[in-house]
């Protein structure tokens, strides 16, 4: 029970967070809006770089297995390509994760 | 197969390019959503509370954090601040998608603050410029197959956790995935500024508890890009 109450809270603050711009009626500065248009790379890069190294640590296993995905990309390869690519070369190191 | 962020196919049904479009984002949720239900397996949490608890908190990073949290007993109080730190990047993707929804139903409106996950926000911005019936159809329809998929994965993580190899790097899959997303819009230098410092800064900033450094890191890479930008314009 106190974990479902848990849980909704962080879910009812979520859609707080998600709704103040989407729903209600706030808006940002002009300036500001037009500064997030850069934002959309350094989100997903950001993304990238913070689960690669969740936890404060980089695994070896995880730079290579992103430098296969990201040649793999480079080569026209799609999501599931990188994908399968990048999670096979991390299986296959001998390294510990 | 096609790479979302901007290599996006306009068909005339948009659901069906909804579907087509996040079915590869979703096979890349499928193993880090697996990944959380093993976890939930591992958690005081019951089985069915831990798997209908990924659609109350809409956010696969916050449920994961939530739910070691309540593993490792950790308090209440930081619990919560802790999940909502993590999904507070969802602000940031209200605030750029608001523009372009203001003149949708509320109801649509409220649909898709729910749902405003990473993978739909990367694969909505590519469409907002779409007729208003468009827009509805194609988030709706990338919504559902990105949401089953999680709950697939969350489902299957529970139900197969004593089995699954603890030396599968299923992590592994979501940082590849939105690498996949970020490299098709690096077409000029303020994208390639904007994402190498949100790389960077995220990684310097990841020891910072409750996901603080990957709010840091966005801020420093749309200042680096506008930044660039303005510079590149002068």
């Amino acid at each position: 029970m106190r974990d479902m109450l848990l849980m909704s809270i962080v879910g009812g603050g979520t859609l707080a967070m998600r709704s103040v711009f989407i729903v209600g009626s706030a808006r940002l500065p002009a300036t500001l809006e037009r500064t997030m248009r850069h934002a959309k790379p350094a989100i997903l890069a950001a993304l990238v770089g913070s689960f690669l190294a969740a936890g404060g640590s980089i695994s070896v296993e995880g730079v290579v297995a992103l430098a296969v995905a990201g040649i793999v990309a480079l080569r026209g390869g799609g999501m599931v390509t990188m994908i399968a690519a990048g999670m096979a070369v991390a299986v296959a190191l001998p390294l510990p994760l | 197969m096609t790479a979302i962020a901007s290599r996006v196919t306009v068909t005339s049904s948009p659901a069906l390019d909804g579907v087509r479009q996040m079915a590869p984002a979703a096979v890349g949720v499928l193993p880090f959503a697996t990944m959380i239900g093993v976890a939930i397996g591992a958690s005081p949490m019951s089985e069915l509370g831990g798997w209908l608890s990924g659609l109350i908190v809409a956010g696969g990073s916050a449920h994961l954090a939530a739910t070691a949290s309540i593993t490792v007993g950790a308090g209440f109080f930081a619990t919560v601040v802790t999940a909502l730190l993590i999904n507070s990047r969802s602000l940031i993707y209200g605030a750029l998608l608001a523009p372009s929804l203001r003149t949708q139903p509320r109801w649509f409106r409220w649909v898709a603050a729910y749902a405003l996950v990473d993978q739909l926000y990367a694969l909505a911005t590519s469409v907002v410029d779409r007729s208003e019936r468009y827009v509805r159809s194609y988030y709706l329809s990338a919504m559902a197959v990105l949401w089953s998929a999680y709950m697939l994965g969350v489902g299957a993580g529970i139900v197969l956790g004593p089995v699954i190899p603890t030396s599968l790097p299923l992590s592994l899959a979501i940082p590849i995935l939105f690498l996949s997303m970020v490299t098709p819009g690096l077409t000029d230098r303020p994208a390639r500024v904007a994402a190498g410092v949100g790389l960077l800064a995220a990684i310097a900033g990841a020891a910072l508890p409750a996901g603080i450094g990957m709010v840091v890191a966005i801020v420093a890479g749309t200042g680096a890009g506008a930044l660039a930008r303005r510079r590149q314009d002068a």
